[in-house]
C-alpha cells in the first residue's frame, strides 16, 4: 500500500472516526456467538429506538453494554432507526460486529433483535416485559434485563445490570441501581449496618443498631416485614446468607466475638462455629458450595482472614503475615465462582482492596487511589463495589477487576458497607 | 488506573512505618481522669491497690465548711430531717455525696489503639466505681464499648464489645456480680468528637457507663 493511498484513510481516522477505527481493530477476529475471546471487545451498535422513551431505552442499553466492559459501544449518539432492510456493510465499516435493534411494542414489552453484522443475519430475538411506570425502578430493571441478555448473546457472559446495591449512609440502609439510578433509603427501617443479600434477592439480613446495642434481623423486601433472628448475649453483627439460601452466619457474643450459624427457615438457637478463645471473629463470607466460611479474626493479635468449615472444623489462616508490615487484613468476600477472595489490607495511610487466589494464594492489589475498603463481588465475579474516599469522602465505587476501570456509583456522602445483589430478573 | 500505579512506593512505606511505630510507642494521650490518682499508677498490684484505696477515699463525701450542719459530729447519713425544708430524709451532704458517687459511676474509661486491656492509668477510674457498686447492690450498670474511626467498621463493633467485656471482667473480679453489668458495643458509630487526629481518636476509644436501675436510691459508700 502506497503512502498516497494510506494518507486519506489516516486523516479520516484522526479527525472523524477514531473511536470507530479503534473499535474495528479489536473486532477483526471476532465472530459473534462463536469465537468471542477474553481480551477482545466486539463493537456493538445500538440503533436509535423509535417511539416514546426511545432515547432513554437506547441510552440505557448502550450504557449497560459499556458498563459490562466486554463490548465496545460504537457511536451511541445520532443515527436513524434502521429501515426494513439492514445495510450490514455500512455497520461493518464503522466497526460494528453486532447491531442491537430495540422497539417498544404496543403491549408494553421491549422487542430486541440482535444482528450478526459480518454474517449479515439476525441471530437472536426476544421480548422483555417492562412493568410499572415508564422510567420507574421496575421498568428500568426490565430494560437492564434486556441489556444483560444481549451481552450474553454476544459474549456468552451475562451482564449484571439488572442488579442493585445496598449500602449504609448515616446508619440507614440505602438502595441504588447498579448504574447509580434510584438512590434512596430503604423505607421502614431504623438504624442499620452491614446489609447482606439473600440469594433470592427478596430478603436482606442486616445488623440493626438500636440504643440497646446491635441485633441481626432479616427484612423481606417484597412484603416489607422484618424478623429478628435468635440472638446471643452482647453484640450481634455482620450477618451473611449462604449461597444455597438455607443458612445465616453472623458474629456475636459478650466476652469474645464468635461466628454463629442459624437456619434461615427455622428460628432455632444459634450454633457456634468458631472457637476464638476471647478473640474477635466476624465479617463472614460463604464459599459457593455453602460449606465453608471466610472470616476476619484477630486470634493472633491482629486482623487476618481465615477459612473454616461451617461446622467449625478445618480452620486455616488464609492471608499470611510473614514479612508483611501493617498486618491488618479483613472483610473477606468470596467470589461466586469460588476462585478468589477479595478483602481489604492495611497499607500506608489507609486500606487497599486485594484479592487472594484460593488455588495458589497469590495476592493482587486492585486499588491504589485513596483508601479503599469492604469489597463486594458483583454476580459476574468480575466487577465489585467497594468504599473509597478517593473523591474526598466515602462513596461507593464500581471496579472492573480486569481493566481496572472504575466509576463512582453513589454521590450522596458518607456511603459505606456496600453489598451487590444477585441478578434480580431471572434469565430467559 | 494502570498497573504501574499499583507499585508500592518504598520511601512512603518507610515513612509511614516510622510514623506508625512512633504512634504506637507513645503512651496513650488520654484526657485527665476526674478521679484523682494519688500515686503514679503502675502495673504493680500493691500500687494499684493503693491507688484504689485512695480513689475510694476520694469518692467519700467530703464535709464542706459551708455546709450548714448544726452538729458536725452527727454522721452525715442520719435520717433526721435536714435543716432545709422539702428535701426529704436526705441531707444536703448526702445528696452531694450521692451526686459525687453518680459522677464517679458514670466516668468514662479510655483505651489504647486496637486494645481492650485496662491500662494502669485507667484502673483508678474503675477502682473509684468499686466501693459505690459494692455499697449499692441494687444498682445495675450498662457498659458500652466504643472505638475510633480507623479500621473496619465490623471489626470495630467487635472491638467495642471486647472493651466493654474487659471492663465488666475487671469489676466482676473485684466483687461486683456479673448479673449487675450489661455490656454492648457501638463500635465507631457514636463518636464523642469528630476529630480525625490522635487527640480525637483517643477521646473516642472509650467505655461509657449508664445506670440502668437502682440509680434513684444511690448513696455514697460509708
Amino acid at each position: 500500500m502506497t503512502l498516497r493511498r494510506l494518507l486519506p484513510a489516516a486523516l479520516l481516522a484522526a479527525f472523524a472516526l477514531p473511536a470507530m477505527l479503534r473499535a474495528q481493530d479489536t473486532t477483526r477476529s471476532v465472530r459473534i456467538g462463536l469465537t468471542y475471546a477474553t481480551g477482545t471487545r466486539p463493537g456493538v451498535f445500538v440503533s436509535p429506538v423509535p417511539g416514546v422513551h426511545a432515547d432513554s431505552i437506547r441510552a440505557m442499553l448502550s450504557r449497560d453494554l459499556e458498563y459490562g466492559d466486554r463490548v465496545s459501544v460504537i457511536a451511541p449518539d445520532g443515527g436513524d432507526p434502521p429501515s426494513v432492510t439492514i445495510n450490514y456493510g455500512l455497520y461493518g465499516q464503522i466497526g460494528a460486529a453486532a447491531l442491537v435493534q430495540a422497539t417498544l411494542t404496543s403491549s408494553g414489552t421491549l422487542h430486541v433483535v440482535l444482528h450478526d453484522v459480518s454474517a449479515a443475519r439476525v441471530i437472536n430475538v426476544a421480548d422483555f416485559p417492562l412493568t410499572g411506570t415508564a422510567l420507574g425502578p421496575a421498568w428500568r430493571l426490565g430494560v437492564h434485563a434486556a441489556s444483560d441478555e444481549v451481552e450474553y448473546w454476544i459474549t456468552g457472559q451475562r451482564g449484571l445490570s439488572a442488579t442493585r446495591i445496598l449500602f449504609i449512609r448515616d446508619q440507614k440502609m440505602w438502595s441504588v441501581d447498579y448504574d447509580g439510578a434510584n438512590a434512596g433509603p430503604v423505607p421502614g427501617l431504623g438504624g442499620a449496618l452491614s446489609p447482606a443479600w439473600h440469594p433470592s434477592g427478596r430478603y436482606v439480613a442486616y445488623c440493626e443498631l438500636t440504643s440497646g446495642g446491635t441485633l441481626v434481623v432479616i427484612r423481606d423486601l417484597v412484603a416489607g416485614t422484618t424478623r429478628r433472628i435468635a440472638r446471643v448475649g452482647g453484640t450481634n453483627i455482620s450477618p451473611v446468607f449462604s449461597p444455597d439460601g438455607k443458612t445465616l452466619v453472623f458474629a456475636g457474643g459478650e466476652d469474645g466475638i464468635e461466628l454463629f450459624s442459624v437456619s434461615f427457615a427455622r428460628n432455632d438457637p444459634p450454633v457456634r462455629v468458631t472457637v476464638g478463645r476471647g478473640s474477635q471473629n466476624m465479617s463472614p463470607s460463604f464459599s459457593p458450595d455453602s460449606r465453608r466460611v471466610a472470616f476476619t479474626s484477630n486470634r493472633l493479635g491482629h486482623a487476618e482472614v481465615y477459612i473454616t468449615d461451617v461446622d467449625g472444623t478445618n480452620v486455616d489462616l488464609l492471608t499470611t503475615t510473614v514479612t508483611e508490615r501493617n498486618p491488618y487484613r479483613s472483610n473477606p468476600d468470596w467470589s461466586h465462582d469460588g476462585r478468589r477472595i477479595a478483602y481489604q489490607a492495611q497499607t500506608d495511610g489507609g486500606f487497599q482492596v486485594m484479592t487472594i487466589s484460593l488455588r495458589d494464594r497469590l495476592t493482587n492489589q486492585l486499588t491504589s487511589d485513596g483508601s479503599n475498603e469492604d469489597p463486594s463481588w458483583g454476580p459476574d465475579d468480575r466487577h465489585m463495589v467497594f468504599t473509597s474516599n478517593r473523591s474526598g469522602e466515602n462513596q461507593i465505587w464500581v471496579l472492573d477487576t480486569e481493566t481496572f476501570r472504575s466509576r463512582q456509583l453513589t454521590r450522596v456522602g458518607s456511603a459505606r458497607m456496600s453489598s451487590w445483589s444477585p441478578r434480580l430478573v431471572s434469565p430467559k | 488506573m494502570t498497573r504501574s500505579t499499583l507499585t508500592i512506593r518504598t520511601s512512603a512505606l518507610l515513612l509511614a512505618s516510622l510514623a506508625l511505630g512512633a504512634c504506637r510507642a507513645k503512651p496513650t494521650p488520654v484526657p485527665t481522669p476526674k478521679a484523682p490518682v494519688a500515686a503514679p499508677a503502675t502495673p504493680d498490684s500493691a500500687a494499684a491497690r493503693r491507688a484504689a484505696e485512695d480513689s475510694a477515699r476520694a469518692a467519700q463525701p467530703v464535709p464542706t465548711p459551708k455546709a450548714p450542719e448544726p452538729q458536725p459530729a452527727t454522721p452525715a447519713r442520719t435520717t433526721a430531717p435536714s435543716a432545709v425544708a422539702g428535701t426529704g430524709p436526705v441531707t444536703a451532704d448526702e445528696r452531694r455525696a450521692a451526686e459525687a458517687a453518680r459522677v464517679a459511676l458514670l466516668e468514662r474509661i479510655y483505651f489504647a489503639y486496637d486494645a481492650d486491656e485496662i491500662s494502669p492509668d485507667q484502673r483508678a477510674v474503675l477502682d473509684a466505681k468499686l466501693p459505690i457498686m459494692l455499697a449499692n447492690p441494687r444498682v445495675r450498670l450498662r457498659i458500652s464499648g466504643h472505638t475510633d474511626e480507623r479500621g473496619a467498621d465490623e471489626y470495630n463493633l467487635a472491638l467495642g464489645q471486647r472493651r466493654a467485656a474487659s471492663v465488666k471482667r475487671y469489676l466482676a473480679a473485684r466483687g461486683v456480680g456479673d448479673e449487675r453489668i450489661e455490656t454492648l458495643s457501638f463500635g465507631r458509630e457514636h463518636p464523642l468528637t469528630d476529630g480525625h487526629d490522635e487527640d480525637g481518636w483517643a477521646k473516642n476509644r472509650r467505655g461509657e457507663f449508664e445506670i440502668i436501675s437502682g440509680g434513684e436510691t444511690l448513696r455514697a459508700p460509708r
